[in-house]
């Protein structure tokens, strides 16, 4: 009973001391999680602001991240007068879901095919893979431009797929994971009669669904920027992606801003969706490989 | 797994159909009719509708040559354009902001055109736009329109601070004069910022286009025109850094607003008195102050010099044009004073030729545009004529950004020659030949 009487008091206080820390540690989550929201607050609630002058105003200070005044879709209505949305849209969606989809494909039967298959030249293979991440696009755009001119790309779809489908550090992703899962379950396959080809369709797959949403995020956060190379390699309307037509807006002075952050909030959300569509699997895969965005 | 094969199996297919779709598309056309290839910058709406309309109607009018007409993005233009140069794919025809014309031509990607415009179509163009069009003594391009700086004011306010208003270019205010209006307007109860120098356009071809002249009114300039070899001694010399210290000392001293929160200050909520602004600024001006606006010729340097800006975009035939005789009869109809007139009454600019000029009452003699087509008879400067010039404004804008932040002038201005020079020197010179 005593025991009991003295160690109330003890625990209240270090609830106490527990909850004031924790409350400490939630009101600098909070400002943090508002510091990196920031921006994006500011781009939706500046695309409602239909008064331009109004928006010009607010831009320099903490009213930019308010909705108050002229509030509509006025903005939005104007990108889509002004230009072929939908197209530009389609088009970004359309290369990026067709470079993500086969470069998943291609690049895990590579990185499959590292990790399991024994040949000539593998680990030479893996050391090429490794060295070519460093390798940034831009310092290979001339000469890649200089290339898909002569098989006569230039302003069409695969031009801005297929240099991108092969990517090496997609590869060496799936490699570092295929050579984490136990070779029993191939050995397994193997011998009840299956080939590669089945091994990797129907044992590796489902086992590697947290690295393919991984891979899938992290190429589609970058085919979705992606602004050089289409801007080299497109000309009319009829192929070019989003990012290069948010150009269009960044004409004479003044700027119209309004439609610039509608436009921009229209581009953003369908990542914000993917992202939390296979969060799940992403944060399940940065648990298991250590590897982030 | 025959589902997971199956879509394996799509994606694999599906970008085939498609790129297949997409190269037939690029087939087609007769061999009888001569397509010309036309790039042009997005622009604003009205400019876009007046070019749609005169393609239309020169495509109508003929059939022997059928126009294609290829926008892009403004705000990546050259970058678009370079790029295309590069592959080797470049259009017939296109337009491109004045300066930019000397790398285009320097790098030998348009054609002369002094075969093709007579002494009689010469003549009839302002001397701004044959000035903005010359290379190494050759017509390269030609615009419909050219565009007017001046400072607008506010009748009423110059009225009430009894500060004379000029109305010619001889009659344009000196330099005592202009800082004494500044300061009178300054005094007036109503006003924030005596002059609003559209800070709000950010750094860019504004800062070049509508400041350089003031480098030049002091003596100075962006690069010594001699021989376009270096910009020492002139970009960084002491009438430029004088120059640049006096329009650092407006924005000091409380003259002008270095972040003007809108674009609206003279014209909306007229807490400015004055504005330091082009042409396209004409129709919010004249509606938000109605008999009280004036447009007031650029002011006389300390040594009585003056200088006032120009230059839009304008058009070029390219090298790789295979029928540049097919181009350059489009080019003749975009440029007749009815196709001027239909752009110009879009967009606001300067009809680029006299006959054109004439058929519009606010050009004409005592119209109140017509300041600018005698500034741009008398005063207008072109900015530099040189394959450098992209490295020019580049390091100009940046100079000019810092120094309105507060940077000291003659280290601002000596890292824009650091850097123009060493452009100049890493192509040994832009030789011509």
């Amino acid at each position: 009973m005593a025991h009991e009487a003295k160690r109330g008091p003890m625990s209240l206080a270090r609830r106490t001391r527990r909850s004031a820390s924790t409350a400490v540690l939630y009101a600098l989550l909070i400002v943090l999680a508002l510091y990196f929201l920031f921006p994006t607050v500011f781009m939706v609630v500046s695309s409602l602001k239909t008064d331009e002058l109004q928006l010009m105003a607010d831009m320099g200070g903490v009213r930019g991240f308010i909705p108050y005044g002229e509030i509509g879709l006025g903005n939005f209505q104007r990108v889509f007068q002004e230009m072929a949305f939908g197209r530009f849209f389609f088009n970004s969606v359309f290369i990026l879901v067709m470079t993500v989809g086969i470069g998943l494909l291609v690049n895990s039967m590579f990185a499959y095919s590292l990790a399991r298959l024994r040949f000539r030249g593998r680990a030479i293979l893996v050391s090429v893979v490794v060295a070519l991440i460093i390798v940034p696009t831009e310092s290979v755009v001339i000469p890649m431009l200089l290339m898909v001119n002569t098989v006569g790309w230039i302003d069409s779809y695969q031009v801005q797929i297929v240099p991108f489908v092969a990517d090496a550090f997609s590869i060496f992703l799936f490699y570092q994971f295929f050579i984490q899962v136990p070779k029993d379950f191939d050995e397994a396959a193997l011998i009840d009669g299956a080939g590669y080809w089945t091994v990797y369709a129907r044992v590796i797959l489902p086992l590697s669904r947290p690295v393919f949403a991984s891979v899938a995020i992290l190429q589609g956060i970058q085919h979705w920027g992606r602004f050089l190379w289409p801007l080299m390699v497109t000309r009319g309307e009829t192929y070019r992606p989003l990012p290069v037509a948010i150009q269009q807006f960044f004409s004479q002075d003044p700027k119209a801003w309004g439609s610039i952050f509608a436009f921009a909030t229209m581009t953003t959300i369908p990542l914000l969706i993917l992202f939390l569509v296979f969060q799940k699997w992403f944060v399940q895969s940065v648990a298991s490989s250590g590897v982030k965005g | 797994m025959v589902r997971r094969t199956v879509c394996i199996a799509l994606l694999a297919v599906i970008p085939l159909a498609v790129f297949a779709g997409g190269q037939a598309e690029e087939t087609g056309g007769t061999d009888e009719v001569i397509t010309v290839e036309v790039w042009n910058h997005s622009g604003k709406g009205a400019e876009r509708e007046a070019l749609d309309a005169s393609i239309a109607a020169f495509n109508e009018m003929q059939d022997r040559i059928q126009v294609n007409l290829t926008r892009l993005p403004e705000g990546s233009y050259n970058e678009q354009v370079s790029a295309a140069a590069l592959s080797g794919d470049l259009p017939d025809l296109l337009d491109f902001d004045g300066p930019f014309l000397y790398n285009y031509t320097w790098a030998g990607h348009l054609i002369p055109l002094d075969d093709y415009v007579s002494a009689d179509l010469r003549d009839d163009f302002l001397p701004s736009i044959i000035d903005q069009g010359t290379y190494d003594d050759q017509l390269w391009s030609l615009g419909q329109f050219d565009s007017g700086l001046a400072i607008w004011g506010n009748r009423a306010y110059l009225e009430e601070a009894g500060v004379r208003i000029p109305t010619s270019v001889d009659d344009a205010w000196t330099f005592e004069e202009f800082n004494n209006a500044l300061e009178a307007l300054q005094a007036l109860p109503q006003v924030d910022y005596a002059i609003d120098f559209k800070m709000n356009y950010g750094q860019g071809e504004w800062y070049t286009y509508a400041f350089s002249p003031l480098l030049q009114t002091f003596g100075g300039d962006l690069i010594d025109r001699s021989d376009y070899m270096s910009a020492d001694g002139v970009l960084n010399g002491p009438d430029a850094v004088a120059a640049m210290e006096w329009f650092q000392s407006l924005f000091q001293d409380g003259y002008a607003n270095p972040t003007p929160p809108g674009d609206d200050s003279f014209f909306g909520s007229k807490t400015a008195a004055l504005s330091f602004v082009g042409h396209w600024m004409y129709g919010p001006h004249s509606e938000g102050l109605g008999d009280d606006l004036v447009l007031i010729p650029m002011f006389k340097g300390p040594d009585g010099r003056q200088v006032a800006g120009m230059g839009s975009w304008n058009w070029g035939i390219t090298s790789s044009a295979e029928h540049p005789d097919a181009v350059w009869e489009f080019l003749e109809f975009l440029l007749s004073p009815e196709e001027i007139l239909r752009m110009t009454d879009g967009n606001g600019a300067v009809p680029a030729r006299y006959s054109a000029l004439e058929q519009r009452d606010a050009y004409s003699d005592g119209g109140m545009l017509s300041l600018f087509v005698e500034q741009l008879n008398t005063i207008a400067v072109p900015r530099p004529q040189t394959p450098a010039y992209p490295t020019i404004t580049a390091a100009f804008a940046e100079a000019v950004q810092n120094i309105v932040n507060g940077a000291d002038v003659q280290d601002e201005l000596d890292a824009a020659v650091q850097k123009i020079d060493q452009d100049i020197e890493d192509n040994q010179g832009y030789p011509t030949n």
